[in-house]
């Protein structure tokens, strides 16, 4: 095979690796951003806590929130919550950053696997 | 027969080509290792339990299972095609037919029944626990490059009901509980005139196809939110066709993903802290005892 053919096309094959990659590691992150509380399901994301924050602002305790399927759900302490909402995104993004420096530094797909 | 709050069940029946028990104490450890609530219990016949007498060296069953529970039963034919590699392919004896028993035979209150071929490497699964949900399954499943499961994996016909996963089971005692797990066994004892009904190819008896039929008919026939999804969360299926290459360690695998529509292109993928339905169950087998030596620290394999 002529040799920049070979090449372009192994680059292909990193480039699709590198892609898969990084969905792989989106999808961890969006796993990690799953809070679980009193019986309801909540992804901390921006909207999610912005929400809370701003009821803690107006200087409400608690409150019903409705979930991701649009169950509404007591939350007795919306400031303990939004700490539970900021750890578990600060943890999801944190994760996703770790790893997407380390699949941009690996230039090869060896270096994605670490072999 | 319930004795404890909260556990993890898996059934094993081995057969001439698959040593199913010798995954479910890989899939326990697993277990063990990556979850909160890690109580576990093995279900399987005199026969199975006879080889791993044998086989199964006794102080590793016992870090593995706190529970072992023995069924015996007689497994109609059900004969199932398997992939190893694109290139390879060969039938076996799936014995599945009692997995709706598990509501009668699990030692615990709340109980996550998995499949021998789930590696559990997060834990993702604990809150469910917390939950007062009284049945979960998966509704949404993808595959190693996010591609979408095959049609008969999406939907149970061209123009079906959707498809529920049965290889990772949410229950407690509950009365909806029980009324699911009878209408399954409804379903199986009346697998002939549901094939007709919903449409599907009768040849392989699939709990998956129960517990989607019997999810909508507690629906009122309708798509809706009796079954809890998790959330939404897809399983994560390794293909039949894909393969694993190298364990690099207890949660890191490689795994080569076959592309099913260009069958000439393959991609390495790597799985961190993912929980994996590996299908492959040859490619398993492999690499069992070097998964097996990870998880305890090169004691066993």
């Amino acid at each position: 095979m002529d040799e920049r053919l070979e090449r372009a096309l192994e680059f292909g094959n990193y480039r699709t690796t590198v892609s898969n990659q990084k969905r792989n590691v989106i999808a961890r992150m969006q796993t990690l951003q799953l809070v679980h509380h009193n019986n309801g399901s909540f992804t901390a994301n921006p909207q999610t806590i912005s929400f809370i924050q701003a009821l803690v602002s107006v200087g409400k305790g608690s409150s019903v929130v409705l979930d991701t399927k649009e169950n509404p759900i007591e939350i007795a302490d919306l400031k303990e919550f939004l700490e539970l909402l900021v750890g578990a995104y600060s943890e999801g993004v944190n994760e996703y950053k770790v790893q997407m420096d380390k699949i941009q530094k690996a230039r090869n797909i060896k270096k994605i696997m670490d072999w | 027969m319930v004795e404890e709050e909260r556990g993890v069940c898996m059934f094993a029946y081995n057969n001439e080509k698959m040593d199913y028990v010798r995954f479910a104490h890989a899939a326990a450890a697993y277990v063990k290792r990556n979850m909160k609530n890690n109580t576990t219990c093995l279900i399987t016949d005199n026969g199975t339990y006879g080889y791993l007498k044998d086989a199964i060296p006794p102080e590793f069953h016992n870090s593995c299972f706190d529970h072992v529970v023995i069924q015996d039963v007689q497994h109609t034919l059900n004969p199932r095609r398997h992939f190893d590699s694109p290139w390879t392919e060969f039938s076996t004896q799936f014995s599945n037919s009692n997995k709706h028993d598990v509501i009668n035979l699990t030692p615990f209150e709340k109980t996550l029944l998995i499949d021998t071929d789930y590696f559990i490497m997060n834990n993702f699964y604990d809150y469910i626990f917390d939950t007062d949900e009284p049945i979960a399954m998966h509704k949404y499943a993808r595959y190693l490059e996010h591609q979408p499961p095959y049609l008969n994996e999406q939907q149970l016909n061209e123009a079906g009901i959707h498809h529920w996963w049965s290889t990772v089971v949410f229950f407690d005692q509950s009365e909806e509980s029980r009324v699911f797990f009878d209408t399954w066994e409804h379903v199986k004892d009346n697998w002939d005139y549901y094939h007709l009904l919903y449409q599907f190819r009768p040849g392989l008896f699939r709990t998956d196809f129960c517990v989607s039929i019997a999810n909508h008919v507690m629906n009122g026939f309708n798509e809706n939110n009796f079954m809890n999804d998790f959330g939404g969360v897809p399983l994560v299926n390794m293909d039949q066709k894909d393969d694993i290459i190298e364990v690099k360690d207890v949660n890191d695998y490689i795994i080569l993903s076959h592309n099913r529509k260009e069958n000439w292109k393959n991609i390495l993928t790597r799985q961190t802290d993912t929980n994996l339905h590996l299908m492959n169950k040859l490619s398993i087998a492999r690499h069992i005892p070097d998964i097996i030596s990870k998880l305890t620290n090169g004691v066993h394999k």
